[in-house]
């Protein structure tokens, strides 16, 4: 039963994996009964329409969800130790309100600032992997390049050396773990790769910070309050954040553009020309769907009520192809679009935004330099059906 | 035990478990009860399936009690799923 008499069930569950594989044409079926839809299997209201998203995500009385929640009544309830995940979410920003929501985002924006318009490691970083696809002749987009593309990115930035990396590569594909409906092996999964990862990053910060010169984990360091406990930890806990929920984003933009690129029934700039619409890619991917919102009081979305208590999806995938806002033009790639809203609104406004613009762009700069692509195979869909990835993205070289 | 007796202990450790989770008797729920009229929220319900996949020795979808709205028919379909995957 949907909440409000004015707002229609959606005709589709958006919570599946099914839907992740096909969002635009599921919106659009979205869209035939409303701009707006209550998801019964999500509790929530949906919003799809770009003016909508874009009030809900201002909107100071919707407050971030209590995501650790579930992990602590799951863990308290089965016995199971989740206390490495819940510490983990209460360093993201995005998961936090008031003052310590504005401290976390403060110290990250300040650390991600030293890095975000790039240094030398990520071009070098990524023209590894490219290389790499060129010598094989062949390549799969995502196994090769965009599913640890931030990860080895930022892993050379802190100088974490290469055969150090395999006990937390696993990180970088996990951001499926914010959704509640994961199963319990899964957040067993999570839990014990966060733990590994953590303690990892904790002792690496620690042998570094202030031995090896003025660096991105330095900086995150100097930026955190000095009365903070255990600065070490919360420096490995931001650069964590940025592998489980930074690398799948970027990643996932690189992959489904080049997907959406290399489309045969849609036309496209040529693969030289592909970096100079990075930003309209990552517009057109929006992969960190579902910005999940809570009313703290009383409040309205899209022209309807909303009580305390309630939740909204406001769908920014939805909103940057809102025919309303872009015509038939959100199925095309231009030099003049910009991100849309991919990253958000608000105070929530995702804190690497410049940093993922800067890796996709630098990422298609290196696929410009490879013979030309085409598709060679279907993708294969990532788990996640908040963060939507591609697993695999087989192209060959013509 | 036949795949009707196994699908009926099935439906039983499903109403056990809202009614351990509610903290009523289970006598109480009925086919058409729903989680919210029971004061659980999405995380009760998540935590409900999780409970009933380890009581019952099987896996089962998470957001079951979430796609259902109430517990006859999120039993039922736990009942559907355990019998197609019966020889």
């Amino acid at each position: 039963m949907s909440l409000h008499p004015g707002i229609p069930i959606s005709p589709i569950d958006i919570t599946t994996p099914e839907f992740a594989r096909a969002p635009l044409a599921n919106f659009d079926t979205i869209r035939r009964t409303g701009p707006v839809v209550y998801v019964p299997s999500a509790r929530a209201t949906l919003l799809l329409r770009r003016s909508d998203v874009t009030a809900a995500l201002r909107n100071e009385k919707l407050r971030a969800m209590n995501y650790p929640g579930v992990w602590s009544k799951v863990g308290a309830r089965l016995g199971r130790d989740y206390d490495a995940v819940i510490r983990l979410f209460s360093y993201m920003p995005f998961m936090q309100e008031g003052s310590r929501h504005e401290t976390l985002r403060n110290a990250f924006a300040t650390g991600l600032a030293r890095v975000a318009g790039g240094t030398p490691h990520f071009a070098a970083s990524v023209a590894g992997k490219v290389a790499a696809m060129r010598r094989q002749g062949g390549a799969d987009i995502a196994r090769n390049l965009s599913r640890h593309l931030l990860f080895d990115i930022m892993c050379d930035v802190m100088q974490i050396p290469t055969d150090e990396r395999s006990e937390i590569r696993p990180m970088a594909n996990m951001s499926w773990a914010i959704e509640s409906s994961i199963t319990l092996r899964q957040r067993d999964e999570f839990a014990n790769r966060a733990r590994i990862c953590i303690d990892y990053l904790s002792a690496h910060a620690r042998a570094s910070i202030g031995r090896t010169g003025p660096g991105f984990l330095s900086e995150l360091y100097e930026a955190l309050p000095a009365h903070m406990n255990d600065k070490f930890a919360a420096v490995a806990m931001f650069a964590t954040i940025l592998f489980v929920m930074g690398n799948d984003a970027a990643g996932a933009c690189v992959s489904m553009g080049v997907e959406r690129l290399l489309d045969p029934a849609l036309p496209s700039p040529p693969q030289v020309q592909w970096a100079s619409v990075s930003d309209d890619i990552i517009r057109y991917a929006a992969p960190v769907d579902f910005m999940l919102r809570t009313a703290a009081a009383d409040t309205e979305v899209a022209g309807c009520p909303l009580a305390k208590g309630q939740h909204i999806f406001a769908s920014v995938f939805a909103a940057n192809h809102d025919p309303e806002a872009f015509g038939e033009r959100h199925l095309d790639l231009t030099r003049e679009s910009d991100v849309g809203l991919a990253f958000g609104a608000g105070r929530h406004l995702c804190v690497g935004r410049r940093l993922t613009r800067t890796v996709v762009k630098i990422a298609f700069e290196a696929l410009a330099g490879l013979p030309t692509m085409r598709l060679s195979g279907a993708p294969l869909h990532g788990k996640g059906t908040a963060v939507r990835t591609l697993e695999s993205l087989p192209v060959e070289f013509t | 035990m036949t795949t009707t007796a196994t699908n009926s202990a099935l439906r039983a450790q499903v109403f056990a478990k809202v009614a351990e989770i509610a903290g009523i008797c289970v006598e109480e729920l009925r086919d058409d009860t729903t989680l919210d009229s029971l004061g659980m929220d999405s995380s009760d319900a998540v935590i409900l399936a999780m409970e009933v996949e380890e009581t019952a020795g099987r896996e089962i979808d998470v957001g079951i009690f979430l796609r259902f709205p109430t517990i006859g028919a999120a039993a039922a379909e736990i009942e559907r799923l355990a019998a197609e995957e019966s020889p």
